[in-house]
């Protein structure tokens, strides 16, 4: 289905003036007129009906669904030209192919069910429309960035995003906390922005036009810089450590909003790596940041999950964590379980801040917990070395990082399972039983992953110089994690831990001073 | 020194109680012992422009037309003829100021005048906000971490002491002002303020400020101090330590800025703006008087100058009149109907189909009205505890007190899952260890993706198809049951006996006992909602009615009990059965637990034409609920669709409280805004019952009654705010949004759609149905009784059982006859 290769660049050069453009558009108009239809009934509350509204916006899904179908299957680009001259050529271009489809059924899911959520949930808000009329225009502008096949539309998406976020996370401009919260956000998107800027003026400047295969073969220089700034703007949008602080204060809008965030925008800077995966597996060096940005930011939003006490900043700094592993996916060169984490991590998130009031239903009593000794520790030690090895034994196999990301993953989780499932005085059922599940759950993942792998073999690029690098890096990443771990279990409420805790929290805790934006000299 | 100085702060601070235990309270209390409006009058002073608000809401009223000129002459009446010992005006002086004080608060311009007077008083003091917010993240990390504290390592060192030993190692500034100053929280706010020089009223002014700023975690630190037994009380700070810490980020700054220690000490206190207000709104009621003695003849000019001069006119004053008026009309018209009521012989001899006790809780008044349109039944209300206070023990995982929030429960009572329930078990023991994979560091990140898939399938139906939801956790009440023998065991035949006994000597049921009594308790059903307590039985604790009901007629089902209480002279005829019920006030629908009851065909037969009575009640009383309820019509859906968030209406509206006998209400539309409890004057000779009615459930109906009136007229301070950005902190409470602190009261959806107040804001109207010096006595020999009635917190007013109609009653204007002939007003 996809023929993206150096043979038939010019074929596709060829193709681009004969794409459909109505189909392509298709699937775009729902959310638009969505995005109309509501403004409208916000201005004048009797001129549409509601059903109209939940119909088109299951459109968008119904349409993204069925694309394989009445997509005509060489159609996989379409131009609309803008601007063209002897030595410039800037069109918009949209794309086509598998992995696009499965974010545009993912996103277009996710934002269906929040459109039905806060139909209901924002009933006694009389602005309920205009944010309604947002968060299609959100859709709408996730939709043509993950279909976005130039810097330039690539830029455009980006900023419509930006735009109708803001105005999201402002839905209540009468609470400064609110506009100020919508304020930082805008702040680090238009560092993004003007990253992704840089790089459309940069490419137009030397390579004449912005179609990535244009840049990417124009020169190597070109390639890195373009690449660079792409994943600046990135990791502000995913969340890496240090540019999360926007996603946490975002707390001030309702709750479909984060949903949204956390399922939607957040995983817009994976897609736009897996996107662009062809080129960022062969540049090492890049690959290596993007590794470490990600390992930092696991370590760093997991260990913050810890200790937050209330439910939504749990979930963001989980998000956080869930992003940064995603993004370490992305730099082991492992893009296909990347994009699977995207999407799993965007549903069971969405579903968890859905249904964020459930908690309080359980009036747990509180039953002390078992203290973690030292033995524990090097038990769980072992167990991991010892699966990890088994891991490695796999390596001969193909698919070489997937494996070992797996069996790390299988290793984690039953080294989870072994601290605090057998050290506890639990019952030989309950143990048999949490053995079960995960049995259970790896199988499942496993099905789901060679579903995967078998629709989207197309993109594992094997490269050689991001195999290595991995295999040194993973282990010491799972010792560091595991002593991290140890030490903020085990000392967590003492002096030490509360020490560790602030030193990781200082940039949380005084938004003011540490707020890395001021100092850039960033003004809103 | 400083110490009665925070108490007294602490006073204007409401309580917040876990979410679990959602009790309805005053968010005054502590200043209950001053009259209702000097009360409101004092916190309104304190926060400055906040002020206007409940005065706003009241203007607003008027402007809809939903009171009327006349409203606001009685209200000016009553309350100048009440205060005229004050003011000790002759009769013609009363007739003239009550003319002047209508008009000076109808006349457009001057009320206009007297906002702006409020609405420009601003508090001079500044909320820092980065002060604030760090000093609310602290308070936040330590309640998080201090479950592990004490389980885990067994260290305790207090919020105080964790700050500053970690604040003196961040950079040598800080060392520079902590390592010399004191380690005890208490030592170190007095070395700071010491430094300051205030006077005793300046402290108490700067104290409010700080601790205001941090008001919903002082009103926790309040709760756990005054219930130190609560199982959900598990962190140990003190309003000391969120000072000590404000004041050191504070001094911290003042180094950094190299501030004063004057100016310093100026930025933390405000001015009292109290008495320049008061000054400024008496002036314009004198300038009004002024303005208008030319157009009135029959006095002279000095005379009526005069007349008015006797008056200070105050901010509370003024509240007060408004507030008055608009509870004047709903006073008259529910008197008017009650006494038209008394004079008609309601009482039925013949013997009912069966009798159905019901919860005092105003959505029973529905339930009632439609059952007995339908049929002959006697219904009664009660306190919806039924009078067995105990803790639930369920499974040894939750914990829950069955009994209003002014009872310490002893008794537990503990129910385990049933055996052969293989399938719950297990699933509640895959769920921990989902949570327990969830919670952890590393298993996380594997979890999401081996699940994550699966969730398509949540979303979809938790959004389409909420109605198939079934929820794993809920507590069935037959279990309760099922073990009632080892209940009486447990809590004690004598309590269990006693408890019985209070329960039916109080509904005076005597020698009436139909065949089947039902016991009918009420829960909510929502989903996904933090607030779900609210809407349960506030008499329960805020918990489901149904446990308690299940239980007391698994006691009075009891041989050994009926034989027990027969030797207490209370004789229940062997053909008489109690059968357990539970009203669902958001569906509407009586759920029935006679399952684990022994029943001949006969029987049967009976309780399936009582079912489908029960059936028509509910589906009146649900069509005529919907009317007023915005949004979805399917209550089914309603009750079950996690993004709801109005599932009811709950208490909204409630206003008036009956104590006395069903005869006396019955036939009246009261529109669910009355508790209903039964009182027979006949059966009460040594008023034992009558006194612990005043005491306890008129208790639990005032704190309803203020926590809706708070919420909805000053919903900025009061309230628990916005649901749809609320942030839930376990086993606590809610925040809302980015906001650190913690929130009280109820959320702003249950109180207000859109604009509009579903909750019409009234003192809590009490008639009682007895002698009134009865009545005057109990209410004289209790203290805090006789405060708030005085107090105007609520109006307490009596109808005499023996009393003969002597008059006809007119509508409004002969309200002062109607006291004195009829009712007696005591406040």
């Amino acid at each position: 289905m996809i023929h993206i290769s150096r043979q038939n660049n010019n074929d596709l050069i060829n193709m681009r003036k004969e794409g459909d453009m109505i189909n392509l558009c298709m699937v775009l108009l729902p959310s638009l007129l969505v995005t109309l239809l509501s403004t409208m009934r916000y201005f004048h509350p009797d001129r549409c009906r509601l059903p109209w509204l939940k119909i088109l916006s299951s459109m968008t899904l119904a349409l993204s669904l069925t694309m394989p179908i009445w997509l005509s299957p060489e159609m996989t680009t379409l131009q609309i030209p803008l601007f063209e001259t002897q030595t410039i050529f800037l069109p918009l271009s949209l794309e086509y192919n598998t992995l696009v489809w499965l974010m545009l059924c993912s996103s277009s899911f996710i934002s269906l069910m929040t459109h039905e959520y806060s139909m209901r949930y924002l009933h006694s808000d009389q602005n309920q429309m205009r944010f309604i009329a947002n968060l299609s225009l959100l859709t709408f502008s996730i939709m043509i960035l993950i279909m976005s096949a130039n810097l330039l539309t690539l830029w455009i998406a980006w900023s419509l995003v930006g735009v109708s976020l803001y105005n999201l996370l402002r839905h209540y401009e009468h609470s400064t906390i609110a506009q100020r919260s919508a304020n930082q956000f805008l702040q680090s998107h238009v560092i993004g922005n003007a990253c992704i800027g840089l790089a459309v003026i940069f490419a137009v400047s030397t390579a004449g036009t912005t179609e990535y295969l244009d840049v990417f073969f124009y020169s190597h220089f070109v390639t890195k810089i373009v690449l660079c700034l792409i994943f600046i703007a990135i990791m502000i949008q995913s969340v890496q450590f240090p540019f999360h602080g926007w996603l946490i204060d975002t707390m001030h809008a309702p709750t479909p909003i984060s949903a949204v965030m956390h399922a939607g925008v957040v995983n817009v800077g994976g897609v736009l790596l897996a996107k662009l995966c062809q080129w960022y597996s062969v540049e090492t060096d890049i690959q290596a940041i993007i590794m470490i940005s990600g390992v930092l930011t696991a370590i760093v939003g997991q260990t913050l999950m810890l200790i937050q006490a209330d439910v939504k900043k749990r979930l963001a700094y989980s998000t956080v964590a869930q992003m940064g592993y995603m993004i370490l996916q992305c730099g082991l060169g492992c893009y296909i379980s990347a994009v699977f984490h995207l999407v799993a991590h965007g549903l069971y998130k969405a579903n968890l801040f859905l249904s964020a009031g459930q908690t309080l239903n359980q009036h747990n009593i509180i039953v002390p917990k078992s203290k973690q000794t030292v033995s524990d520790f090097i038990f769980s030690v072992l167990c991991t070395l010892m699966l990890v090895a088994t891991g490695f034994w796999f390596l001969s196999w193909s698919h070489v990082q997937l494996t070992v990301i797996t069996w790390m993953l299988v290793a984690v989780t039953v080294q989870q399972l072994f601290s605090s499932g057998f050290m506890s005085s639990k019952t030989k059922t309950q143990v048999m039983q949490q053995w079960l599940l995960i049995t259970l759950m790896y199988f499942c993942y496993l099905y789901s992953m060679s579903f995967f792998i078998n629709h989207l073999l197309d993109f594992i690029i094997e490269a050689p110089g991001a195999l290595a690098l991995p295999l040194v890096v993973l282990m010491p990443c799972v010792l560091l994690i595991l002593v991290t771990k140890f030490i903020i279990e085990s000392y967590c409420s003492s002096i030490g831990g509360f020490v560790i805790q602030k030193i990781l929290l200082i940039n949380h805790l005084s938004p003011v001073k540490f707020n890395w934006m001021t100092k850039l000299g960033v003004q809103s | 020194m400083i110490k009665p100085t925070l108490d007294r702060v602490m006073q204007r601070i409401p309580v917040v109680w876990p979410l679990q235990q959602f009790v309805a309270v005053n968010p005054l209390e502590d200043l209950s012992h001053m009259p209702f409006d000097h009360a409101v009058g004092e916190m309104s002073q304190l926060l400055g422009e906040k002020l206007s608000l409940p005065l706003q809401k009241l203007m607003m009223q008027y402007d809809q037309k939903n009171m009327d000129a006349g409203d606001i002459f009685n209200a000016v009446n009553d309350i100048i003829v009440q205060k005229n010992d004050q003011y000790s005006l002759t009769d013609i002086e009363v007739s003239i100021t009550v003319d002047l004080l209508k008009g000076f608060l109808l006349n457009g311009s001057w009320r206009h005048q007297v906002f702006q007077l409020i609405s420009q008083t601003s508090c001079s003091s500044q909320v820092d906000d980065g002060i604030r917010t760090m000093c609310l993240s602290w308070i936040t990390q330590y309640v998080s971490q201090s479950k592990n504290l004490h389980d885990k390592t067994g260290l305790s060192s207090s919020l105080f002491q964790m700050w500053r030993s970690l604040m003196i190692k961040k950079n040598k500034k800080w060392h520079n002002i902590l390592h010399d100053s004191p380690e005890d929280a208490c030592e170190f706010v007095e070395h700071i303020l010491s430094m300051c020089h205030f006077n005793e009223d300046q402290l108490e002014n700067c104290l409010f400020n700080i601790v205001w700023q941090m008001k919903g975690w002082a009103g926790y630190i309040k709760w756990q101090k005054k219930y130190p037994n609560n199982p959900w009380a598990n962190c140990q700070m003190d309003v000391i330590e969120l000072v000590a810490i404000w004041l050191g980020y504070k001094t911290y700054e003042e180094h950094q800025a190299g501030v004063s220690t004057d100016d310093y000490a100026n930025t933390m206190i405000y001015d009292d703006v109290s008495a320049h207000l008061d000054n400024s709104i008496n002036e314009s009621w004198l300038n009004y008087v002024k303005s208008i003695t030319r157009t009135l003849s029959n006095h002279s000019a000095e005379f009526i100058n005069a007349v008015s001069q006797k008056i200070p006119m105050s901010l509370h004053l003024y509240f007060l009149f408004w507030q008055r008026a608009s509870e004047v009309q709903y006073e008259q018209s529910l008197m008017h109907n009650l006494t038209v009521n008394q004079q008609q012989d309601n009482s039925t001899h013949e013997k009912s189909i069966a009798q159905w006790v019901f919860c005092l809780d105003v959505r029973s008044e529905g339930v009632r009205r439609h059952l007995e349109k339908i049929a002959s039944y006697r219904t009664y209300g009660f306190a919806g505890f039924f009078g067995f206070a105990f803790t639930l023990n369920q499974n040894n995982e939750r914990l829950s007190c069955h009994c209003p929030a002014l009872i310490d429960p002893e008794k537990i009572v503990a129910i385990q899952k049933s055996q052969g329930d293989f399938l719950k078990t297990n699933q509640a023991s895959l769920l921990k260890t989902v949570q327990q994979v969830k919670s952890s560091f590393l298993s996380a990140f594997t979890l999401f993706e081996m699940v994550g898939l699966f969730s398509v399938f949540k979303l979809l139906y938790k959004n389409y198809f909420p109605m198939s939801v079934s929820r794993a956790n809920q507590l069935d009440p037959n279990q309760v049951a099922l073990t009632g023998k080892s209940i009486i065991e447990k809590m004690g035949m004598e309590y269990v006996v006693a408890q019985a006994k209070s329960l039916l000597m109080a509904l005076a049921l005597g020698d009436r006992y139909d065949e089947f009594v039902i016991i009918c308790g009420h829960s909510a059903q929502t989903e996904n909602n933090p607030f779900h307590a609210s809407l349960d039985c506030g008499a329960c604790g805020g918990n489901a009615g149904s446990v308690n009901a299940v239980l007391v007629c698994a006691v009075l089902n009891d041989q050994n009990v009926r034989v027990a209480l027969r030797n207490e002279q209370v004789f229940i005829p062997d053909s008489t059965i109690f059968i357990a019920a539970n009203h669902n006030t958001t569906t509407d629908a009586i759920q029935w637990y006679d399952s684990v009851l022994d029943l001949n065909d006969h029987q049967q037969k009976k309780i399936k034409q009582i079912k489908d009575d029960a059936q028509l009640a509910s589906n009146a009383l649900r069509n005529e609920r919907l009317a007023k309820l915005p949004g979805d019509s399917n209550v089914e859906r309603r009750s079950k669709h996690w993004a709801e968030l109005l599932p009811e209406l709950g208490l909204v509206n409630n206003a008036a409280m009956v104590i006395g006998p069903r005869a006396l209400t019955v036939n009246l539309n009261l529109e669910q805004r009355v508790f209903l409890h039964s009182y027979e004057a006949s059966a009460d000779p040594d008023l034992s019952i009558l006194q612990s009615i005043l005491l306890g459930p008129l208790m639990v109906a005032y704190w309803i009654n203020m926590q809706y009136y708070f919420s909805t007229v000053a919903p900025e301070i009061y309230s628990a705010g916005n649901k749809a950005i609320h942030n839930v902190i376990e086993d606590v409470g809610v925040l809302e949004g980015n906001d650190m602190d913690l929130k009280g009261g109820l959320p702003l959806q249950s109180v207000y759609f859109r604009e509009t107040p579903l909750h019409q804001p009234m003192r809590l109207l009490v008639v009682v149905y007895a002698k009134q010096d009865a009545v005057a006595g109990i209410v004289s020999s209790n203290k805090k009784l006789s405060q708030l009635v005085q107090g105007g917190w609520i109006r307490l007013n009596v109808i005499e059982p023996s009393a003969q109609p002597t008059m006809p009653l007119q509508n409004n204007t002969d309200v002062v006859g109607l006291k004195d002939q009829r009712a007696v007003e005591l406040a």
